[in-house]
Parts: C-alpha cells; structure tokens; sequence
C-alpha cells in the first residue's frame, strides 16, 4: 500500500490527502515508478525497449556495446590534409563536405525520424581537432577506436594543428596545470572539447538551405560587382575578400549537408523497395525518402518534415562538424506552425494529436540514443545519465501573448508518457501561461521525472535586454527578440531565432568552485589536501587575519585571480575558433552572419557572459561559521580552526559540532543570511562582472552543480561549515546544503529571495518535496500556490524530485528492477540505477519538504 | 605550525618505469583531462564518499597501498 500522507488541521478544517488517482493507493511505496510509463503507441514501447542508451557514470559508459568509432576523426583528418592551403573557412566547409559525402549513412527499424552522426548507432565520434587529451584518454580505455594504430597516429597529426595545442602556448605551464586539475575551476574548453550552442533552426525550417545557397550567391554577385566598380577603395573594399571567402564556404556546407539528406532519401528508398516485406513500414520508407529529399533542401511544410529537417540540423551543428552539448531550442515556438499545419488544418502530412504525440516520443528516444564523445571530465559529472540534452517550452511569444499551446502539451505529454532521463525541459513561468500546460507541467514533475525545470520568465527576458546594450555592433536584443530565449544548457538563458544565439562555450559557461577556492584561502593559496601544490596566490596566512574581512578580501583576490584565468582562457580560444573552427554551416543558416559574410565564431552580436559557481553554499556557509565563532563570538581561533581542519575534525569533536550548528543557508535566518546575499552579490557575482569577454559584455555568475559537487567534494578538503574532506558540496546554485534546510519549503523560498536575481545570470534551486502530497487531490493546488508565490519573489529558477526514500532504497537492493526511476541531480536528470552509490545517497539525504500549516498559510492555499 | 605544511600525499613517492604504478592499481584512475596524470580513490570517509588525491605522473608512481583490480562504477562518487 502506498503511504498516505497525515490529515491536516488547517483554519480550523482538517484537511485529508487521498490519492488523486485512487489506484495509486493499492501500490507499495517503493515501486510506483515503475507504474507510470505508458508509451504511447507499440512503436515508441519497442524503440524505448531496444534504445541504445549512452549513460555514463564515474568516466565510463554504463552500456558495454558502447565505443569510439574512427570515421569522423579518419575523414577530418584526410579532408584537412587535401585542403592545405586553402583559405581556413574553406578548408572547414571542405572537411564537413568530406565526411558527409563519405560517412556511413545509418538507418534503423522502427523509427520515423532517421539518422544518426557515427558508423554504428552504439559509437561515438572523436573529435581530436579540438583536444588531443580528450582523445588520448578515449585511446588508452576500452572503447579506443579501431584500428587503435591509426587512431594514435591520427591524434599525434593533431597534437600540433589542435584548438588546444594553439591555444595552450599563451599560458604558464602552472597556470594549465591549476586549470587542468578542475578543483578551483573548470580546465577550459580548449583542453576537453567540451562546448555548447543554439542553432538557429528557424531559418533551416523556414527557408530551407537552397534558399540560404541562393542568399550566398547574390552576396557573392554584389560583393564581386562591388570589387570591380571604377575607383578601387582598399579601406572601403578589401574587407569583402573574407566575406567572399565566408559565402563560398556556407555555399559548399549547405550543397554538402543537402547531399547527406538525400543520401538518406536513397537508403530509405533502396530498403522500403528491396528489403522491407511489412506492407506499413514500406509505406513508411517510402515517406520518410520523400521527407529526406525534400528537407533540409526546401522548408519544412508539415510536422513530420520540421522534425527531420530539425533532427539534420541538430546532427551537424551538436556532433559532426563539431561536438557541442545541449539541445537548445524553444520547441513548442519552433514548431507550432507545423503542428498547425498537421494536426489542426491537416493540410500536410495530416494526423492526429495522438500522432505527434508519438513523434515526440520517438525524437526523445533519438535523443537517449545520441553518442556524445565527450571526455572523461564531462562523462564523471552527469552521472546516470547522457549529456547535457535540454530544451525549452512555455512562456511568452515574441509579441507578448501566452506561449504555451496545443504543441506545448504534446511534447509534455509525451515526455510523462515515455518516460526517459533525457531530454530534460526548462519551462518559462509567466503569470499568463495557460493553466492547462501548468497542469501538465505539474504531471512530469509530480511523477518524479526531475524537469521541466521553471525558469521566471520575465526576470530572464529582462536579462536579455540587459545584455544587449553591451552588443559591440549596436545590434543587440530587441524587446521582441529578448522574448524569444531558451536555456543554452541547463541553467543559462540564450536569445533563440534567426540571428544573435550564442555559437560556443567560449562565450559563456564554465565552472568556478568557491568552496575549494576557500579551502585554499586559508592555507595561503596552497592545496594541501588533493594536489599538494600552490593552487592559487599567496593571500597571506589565515591566523593573521585581525577581522572577517581580512578573510573576506583574500578570498576575493583568490576568487578573481581564478575568474580571470578562466574567461582569458576562453577568449583565447574564441581568437583561435575564430581562425582555424569556423562553422560555415552554422554561419549559413544565421541571417546576420548571412548578411555580413562572417562567420559565426567571430560574430557576436549579443553578448551572453556567464560562469558558474558551483559549491557557493559550502563555501558561504562555512563563511558564516567563521565570522561567528571565531570574529564575533570569538570562541575558537583561526589557528584552532586550520588545524582542525587539517586533521579532518580527528580529535576536535565538539569543534566539529560547533561549526556544524552554526546556521545555515535556507533557513530564512537572520545572522546567515546577510552574509550569504553579500557573498552572492559582492564577491561571486560583483567581482565576475569586473570581466568583460570577447563579446563586450560582463560575465555574471550562473549557479549551478551538475555532477561537480560530489566530484568537487572529493577534491576539497574538510570545510568550516563542518563538512569532512571528500563529502559532497551543496546540490546546486542558491540550494541549501542537502539535509540543512531544516524550516520548511517556504523559508527556503525566503532565503533565496534575499540574493538579488537582477545582480546573477541564474541560479539553481533545488528541492525534494512529498510524494504523498504531491500526488494526492490537494498536489496541484498547493504546488501551484507555491509556484505562484516563488514567482511573486522574483527567484530564478526551482526543480523538483519527488521521489521517496523507500524506492530509492530498494532500487538499491534490486537495480535490476527499477530501470525507470528517474531523479534530479542538478540541472538534469539520470536514471537512478545509473549512479554510483554514493552519488544515490547524497540524492537521499536531500530534505523532502513537506507542508504544514504556516507554509500552506504563506502561500494562500485554500481547502 | 605552518598553514601549507600539511599534505596527504607524503606516502606517493614517483618511481621510473614501477610496474607495479598506480596506472596498473585498483585506486588509480586517470585524471579527467589530462591522462598522463591520475587520482588515488582509495581514501574513503565514514560517510562512504571518496577524498581523491592528484597524482601527478600517473604511470610513474605508487605507494604502499597498491592492490590489482578494478572498482565498479558503483564504488566511485
Ligand atoms: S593506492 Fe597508492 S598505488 Fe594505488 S593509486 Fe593510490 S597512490 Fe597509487
């Protein structure tokens, strides 16, 4: 039997919390997850069952079948070599257009939305064109590519033309080496290929690549009739030499990617006419040939052609002209029209609701099933689960009207039907959304699928805005375009559309890590307890510090020195991407990198400057502790407290006990919280915006965790908020420490809004809430008031697990049995089974808050 | 007491060509971006969360505690 959560006595009622939906009642607690799938058609059931899932935990893929493939790095490798001396933009088109001609095309049974990025759809490519470590590593392990000899010998080409080997050549070796490391910040992209990107698929969808090739051709027309006018200007005319080069390297791109979705045409065609005996699935061939012929080359008319051409886009910009997490998009906005034209009017490829449905269902599974060859830093910090797939619904449209319609709700539907770790969704709260979408969106998360994550609407719209008066060429967001946004991974808002998403990483993201950064601080920049090296500047010896602020201040130098190294690295990057990683077909298909012949590397118009703090919560509680038992109360001093620390609390047992007692964020608490909101406000963010990048823009804080704060945990020392070396930090952003929220959901709320959101790009909340409550008749009334409430408190974001302790622990004892429990770890979700254990118990030592009287009384609910 | 005095990684010491190297040990694993270096896992806390130490040359060192194996992924953080 399931629990059922207590009787309330609220405004002199009681109030009684049976089960929404009575059935629940009859099933135990610790297996009613897996209950709550329910495919929607044989076919999503069958492609859900045989999905070649690319999990990774602890560096290495959970699946055995899965490895590295050769094919991408052997025909990058080749087209670089024949296109030597070539101007750089075209050799890049020319190496796309080499592994898309030669590549192996892939298709599978069952599926209506086709193809896939390496030889086999249980591979990964390699991309040694950016890291040479990345692949070194993939070389020594057990999914090294095959013929191994070729792939070393490939590598070794690399070492000298990579974006890291010309990018490493500006840094001190210690300087790498403290980058490298990951423990007071993230090693830049150039050292691990990780990146990140919106594609604008709204051209592609809407004008399809022909048109965008004919665009290139008059540019290239005029420029040319430009060039030979009477009268040469070399300031005046010279610049369009680049240009030209620019439009004939889209030109080649785009023919080439048309070719590569034709040839798909043909093995759909070749199959359905010689091989596919099932009358239906012929039918089926034969369709999607029609769609691969058509898409991308023309724009996409029905549902079905704006999901493909979609898919083709998202396999060229994210995996193979080069890799890049995420799945940015504003989908429900992207395609409305289409849905329109299906599901509504019925005037192209018609059908039912039911149907698209299906198809959401089927893009899901694509997306579990994508290879990511992402290094072993980025396969440790997603834990149970693939890669950073997210993508956004809801809010407003550009005209200012409700986001949310009929296409929002299939893609929620279908996501609380499958049911799969990925992709994770990011819903816009605005006040005006429909409440039947809030309905839905209350339905994943109240079964436990950890997302959609809520994003405040308006708060993020006016960042955008905030952004654009930095935009070097005058071009920034207009109101309309500043509407139109989606996280570019899991917590940082990006403009979506036509023009002016962001192209890389080197723009924004990347980790800082205050809590080790502190943990240095008082060892005067030495790590003593994972490196056993000078990890930072030498800021003086903690048991000199006369005030807290002597403490305040060397921490902040640290924090900036760290800061700095981090977005000079990637600006550095950016100079090279911008010479040797042009993306001419992502460059095609933006109309302002289109209009200005340049290519999207170099243009930016509007800026998007983040890094991430995580582990801030460690780091400000244990600020706290300071300031209070050593500065204020003066009952240890810092001498007592470093050799505590050093001796890992070992014999310090009531010290230990004192500085764990001291408050702690999330309590709503009046000496913590000051604190906190300064830390927040004049280090992590006040500091960062002293930046300015490549793009004009400050960098603001994005707080976050992913799988960082257990692996930062295991790198950092004992902390003075009482934690023990090696123990996880806090689970994300603006999140108390896991178990430390002792007052309830509502005073967590209060805490949070203290930190201005205007002075931080975003920050994450997490929290755990009852799985009796949210799933009784009174669920959606009181998660509503509270969403309701958390967004009149202007806070940036909130998720949810609702997940009980009882089917964490038993899918604990039998994994076996409990494949499709899902649960948040921080800006996504993994399959719980997939996580080490560890990891699973610091997912359980989370707070589940409940609701009593005073929080329903805060929120307004009425019984 | 010197603040920066203290280290865990006293009993690592780097030995040319070991075979028996913490590359080949069952605490050793390879470093996330660079794989010339390593992590040691073998510390545990009575929470059961690893406290890693850097291994700087990951083929050329060991220590006292080297033991052959491997750990499953459920072991790790
Ligand atoms: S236990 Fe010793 S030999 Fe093994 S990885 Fe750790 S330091 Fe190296």
């Amino acid at each position: 039997m399931a629990t059922r959560h207590e009787s309330i006595q609220y405004k002199g009622k009681v109030i009684e919390f049976p089960y929404d939906n009575q059935a629940e009642e009859l099933i135990p607690d610790e297996e009613l997850h897996e209950h709550l799938a329910k495919p929607t058609t044989d076919r999503t059931k069958r492609l859900k069952d045989r999905c070649r899932w690319k999990h990774a935990t602890a560096g290495e893929f959970v699946e055995e079948s899965v490895r590295a493939g050769i094919e991408r790095m052997r025909l990058l490798t080749e087209g670089h070599k024949n296109s030597e001396g070539k101007p750089e933009v075209l050799r890049r088109a020319m190496i796309l257009a080499n592994i898309l001609n030669k590549g192996t095309v892939v298709l599978q049974e069952d599926e209506i939305i086709v193809g896939y990025h390496a030889e086999s759809p249980n591979w990964v490519p390699l991309y040694p064109e950016l890291s040479y470590m990345a692949v070194q590593d993939y070389i020594q392990s057990r999914y090294a590519p095959q013929p191994v000899e070729e792939a070393k010998e490939i590598n070794e080409y690399w070492k000298k033309h990579s974006l890291q080997a010309k990018c490493e050549t500006y840094f001190e070796p210690i300087d790498l080496l403290r980058m490298y490391q990951v423990s007071t910040m993230e090693a830049p992209p150039f050292a691990t290929g990780y990146n990140s990107m919106i594609p604008p698929y709204e051209t592609v969808l809407e004008d399809g690549l022909l048109k965008r090739i004919e665009l290139a051709e008059q540019h290239i027309k005029k420029a040319k009739e430009e060039l030979s006018a009477p009268y040469w200007n070399a300031p005046e005319r010279l610049d369009l030499v680049p240009k030209i080069d620019n439009w004939n390297a889209m030109i080649i791109a785009d023919k080439a990617v048309i070719a590569w979705a034709r040839r798909h045409a043909r093995l759909c065609k070749i199959v359905a006419e010689n091989f596919e005996t099932d009358p239906k699935r012929k039918e089926e061939l034969l369709m999607l040939s029609d769609i691969c012929q058509r898409v991308p080359a023309e724009p996409a008319v029905g549902l079905r052609d704006a999901m493909q051409s979609k898919w083709f886009t998202y396999l060229i910009c994210h995996a193979i002209d080069r890799y890049a997490s995420g799945y940015a998009h504003k989908a429900d906005k992207l395609l409305w029209p289409y849905y329109q034209t299906s599901i509504i009017e019925k005037s192209f490829q018609p059908m039912t609701h039911e149907d698209a449905v299906e198809l959401f269902e089927c893009e899901r599974l694509k997306i579990s099933e994508h290879g990511a060859g992402k290094s072993r830093g980025y396969r440790e910090i997603f834990p149970g689960s693939n890669d950073l797939f997210i993508f956004t619904l809801g809010g407003i449209n550009r005209d200012g009207s409700d986001g949310c319609n009929d296409c929002t709700d299939a893609i929620l539907e279908a996501a609380r039907n499958i049911r799969t770790t990925e992709p994770s969704i990011v819903f816009r709260w605005n006040p005006k959304g429909r409440l039947k979408t809030k309905r839905l969106v209350f339905e994943c998360i109240r079964d436990g699928l950890g997302y959609p994550s809520i994003k405040h609407d308006t708060l993020n719209t006016a960042q955008m805005l905030y952004y654009s008066q930095f935009s070097k060429n005058n071009n920034g967001a207009t109101i309309e375009e500043a509407r139109d946004w989606a996280n570019v991974l899991c917590m940082s808002p990006g403009l979506v559309g036509r023009r002016k998403s962001q192209k890389t990483r080197n723009e924004g993201g990347g980790a800082i890590f205050p809590a080790k950064i502190l943990e240095i601080t008082l060892n005067n920049g030495f790590d003593w307890s994972y490196s056993d090296m000078q990890l930072g500047l030498e800021t003086g010896d903690p048991r000199k510090f006369k005030t807290f602020e002597d403490l305040w201040e060397a921490f902040r130098k640290q924090y900036q020195y760290c800061m700095s190294l981090s977005i000079r690295a990637k600006d550095i990057a950016r100079y090279w991407e911008i010479r040797t990683l042009q993306m001419p077909f992502t460059s095609s298909i933006d109309d302002g990198c289109m209009e200005l012949g340049m290519d999207c590397m170099e243009l930016s118009e509007q800026p998007n400057g983040w890094q991430n703090p995580i582990t801030s919560v460690v780091a400000a509680n244990s600020l706290v502790a300071i300031k209070k038992l050593i500065y204020d109360e003066k009952k240890y001093t810092m001498e007592q407290l470093v050799e505590a620390l050093h001796a890992n609390w070992e014999g310090f047992e009531q010290m230990h006990q004192d500085f764990k007692d001291a408050p702690k964020w999330g309590n709503d608490d009046e000496y913590a919280d000051p604190i906190i909101k300064r830390f927040y406000e004049d280090i992590l963010s006040g500091e960062m915006v002293k930046i300015t990048n490549y793009s004009g823009g400050p960098v603001m804080p994005v707080g976050q965790a992913v799988g960082l704060y257990m692996e930062i945990g295991s790198r950092t020392g004992p902390t003075p908020d009482g934690r023990f070396g090696g123990e996880a930090a806090d689970d994300g952003g603006i999140s108390p420490y896991m178990g430390t929220d002792k007052k309830g959901p509502t005073a967590v709320l209060r805490s949070v809004s203290k930190v201005d959101s205007g002075t931080q790009k975003a920050n994450l909340l997490n929290q755990r809430l009852s799985v009796p409550i949210m799933r009784s008749v009174h669920g959606f009334k009181i998660w509503l008031a509270y969403m309701n409430t958390w967004c009149d408190l202007n806070i940036d974001h909130v998720q949810f697990n609702v997940v009980s302790t009882e089917e964490m622990k038993a899918a604990q004892r039998e994994p076996e049995k409990h494949q499709d429990l899902i649960v948040r770890v921080s800006g996504f979700s993994a399959r719980f089974v997939d996580i080490s254990t560890f990891g699973q118990n610091c997912i359980i030592a989370r707070n589940e808050q409940d609701f009593g009287p005073a929080d329903l009384e805060y929120l307004g609910v009425e019984f | 007491m010197q603040a920066k005095a203290k280290s865990r990684s006293l009993d690592i010491r780097i030995q040319p060509g070991i075979s028996q190297s913490c590359q080949k040990c069952k605490w050793g694993i390879e470093d996330p971006t660079d794989p010339a270096r390593g992590q040691c896992i073998g510390s545990r806390t009575k929470i059961g969360s690893i406290w890693k130490r850097m291994i700087h040359d990951y083929y050329n060192s060991t220590c006292e505690k080297f033991e052959e194996g491997e750990v499953s992924f459920r072991d790790h953080v």
